[in-house]
C-alpha cells in the first residue's frame, strides 16, 4: 500500500462554530516551532474510524501569488522517527514544506498540482502559529495561518 | 632579447594558469556570496501591497538579504493597522468579478461604469470586500500576513523619514520592526549594490 492523497484544502474557511465544546484543542512541535492546534469533533470522530494513520501537509505555496494549502494523505504506516512528520494525536500527523512551481496555475485543485519542495533557506521561519482541521461531508478540510489572523 | 624570450613565456605560461583556474575561482566566488534584493514600494493600495511583500518573502525564503524601502503611499504599508483599499474606478484591467455563488455567476465579467463606481457611495469598500473574499477562496496569504512573514524573515524594512515628514505620520504609527527611517541617499547605494532592484 502506498501513500494516497486524499485531498487537497484551499481557502477553506472552518468557522470557530465548529471548534466549539467537543472540539480538540492542543499544541504540536513542528520544525523547533509551536504551534496551536483545533480539531474539531466531526474531524476526531473521523480520525478514530481511520485504519491508517492520516498525514496533514501544510504546503505554503511560493508562486506569483503566495498561497496556503493543506494535502491530506493517507499512509500506509506511521512515519519513521527520523521523517520531518510532527505527531498531532494519534494516528495524526503534520508537516510543514514551502514548495514552488514551474508554472503558474492557482486553480490547479485536483490533488496533483505541479509543485516542488522550494530550497527554503530558514524553513522554520515560515511555520504557521495555527492549523484547524475539520471534517465534513466526507471530506477532509483544513485551514492555517499565522499571528496576525487568528 | 633572451629577456624578451622569458618574458613572452612567462605571459603565455601566466595566459594558460589564469585560463586554467580563473572560470573555476571566479565560480567559487558567485557560489559562495549571498544574493540580494532591493524593492521601492510606493504604492499602498490592497492591489500594489501584494507584489512588494510576496517578491520579498519569496527571496528571503531563498535565503537573499532583502530590503525593502517604503516612500511615498507605500509607507501606508508599515502601519500598525493595515489601511489598503482597492478602488476599481480607472483600472479598466482590473476584472470586477463575484467570489460567491454558482460558477456562471462567478465567471462572469461585470461591466461598470465609471459613472457608477464614481457615484455609488462605499463602492471602493465593496471592491475591496470582494477582492479579499476572493483571495480568500483561492488560499492567498493576506497582505498582513506576508507582512509577517517578511519580518519573520528578516527583511529589512526601511522607511522613508521625508514622506513621514510630508503626511504629517508619527513614527509611533508604524510597526516597531521597522528598522530604519532614512532618507533616499541611504537606500540607494543600497540599491546600487543590490543584486535585484525593483521599483513598484
Amino acid at each position: 500500500m502506498t501513500a494516497t492523497t486524499l485531498s487537497l484544502s484551499i481557502g477553506e474557511a472552518i468557522s470557530d462554530r465548529r471548534l466549539s465544546e467537543n472540539a480538540h484543542k492542543g499544541t504540536m512541535e513542528l520544525s523547533g516551532k509551536s504551534v496551536r492546534v483545533d480539531i474539531s469533533e466531526s474531524a476526531v470522530q473521523a480520525l478514530s474510524e481511520r485504519d491508517t494513520p492520516l498525514l496533514v501537509e501544510l504546503e505554503l505555496y511560493f508562486s506569483c501569488l503566495v498561497r496556503k494549502q493543506i494535502r491530506f494523505t493517507a499512509l500506509p504506516e506511521n512515519p519513521s522517527t527520523g521523517s520531518k512528520c510532527a505527531l498531532v494525536m494519534r494516528g495524526l500527523f503534520a508537516s510543514f514544506r514551502a514548495v514552488t512551481t514551474s508554472h503558474c496555475r492557482i486553480d490547479e485543485v485536483d490533488g496533483k498540482p505541479p509543485v516542488e519542495t522550494m530550497p527554503v533557506k530558514k524553513p522554520d521561519l515560515f511555520v504557521p502559529d495555527w492549523l484547524k482541521l475539520d471534517f465534513r461531508a466526507g471530506r477532509w478540510l483544513g485551514e492555517y495561518g499565522f499571528k496576525n489572523n487568528l | 632579447m633572451t629577456s624578451e624570450v622569458a618574458n613572452t613565456e612567462m605571459d603565455q605560461w601566466l595566459d594558460k594558469k589564469l585560463d586554467e583556474l580563473l572560470p573555476k575561482k571566479l565560480k567559487d566566488i558567485d557560489d559562495s556570496r549571498t544574493p540580494s534584493m532591493a524593492i521601492i514600494a510606493t504604492k499602498g493600495t490592497l492591489d500594489w501591497a501584494y507584489p512588494p511583500f510576496i517578491l520579498a518573502s519569496t527571496s528571503a525564503a531563498l535565503g537573499w538579504d532583502t530590503s525593502i524601502f517604503f516612500t511615498f503611499y507605500g509607507l501606508l504599508l508599515l502601519k500598525k493597522e493595515l489601511p489598503c483599499d482597492v478602488s476599481p474606478l480607472g483600472n479598466p484591467a482590473m476584472p470586477m468579478k463575484m467570489p460567491f455563488g454558482p460558477k456562471w455567476f462567478q465567471d462572469f465579467d461585470w461591466p461598470m461604469p465609471n459613472l457608477l463606481m464614481a457615484g455609488v457611495p462605499g463602492f471602493e469598500k465593496v471592491a475591496t470586500g470582494l477582492m479579499k473574499k476572493t483571495f480568500k477562496n483561492k488560499g492567498v496569504a493576506t497582505v498582513e500576513e506576508l507582512r509577517d512573514l517578511c519580518v519573520e524573515a528578516e527583511v529589512k524594512m526601511i522607511a522613508c523619514q521625508m514622506t513621514v515628514d510630508v503626511f504629517g505620520f508619527d513614527q509611533k504609527d508604524f510597526i516597531p520592526e521597522v528598522s530604519e527611517y532614512v532618507g533616499a541617499t541611504y537606500f540607494l547605494p543600497v540599491a546600487k549594490d543590490s543584486d535585484i532592484c525593483l521599483f513598484i
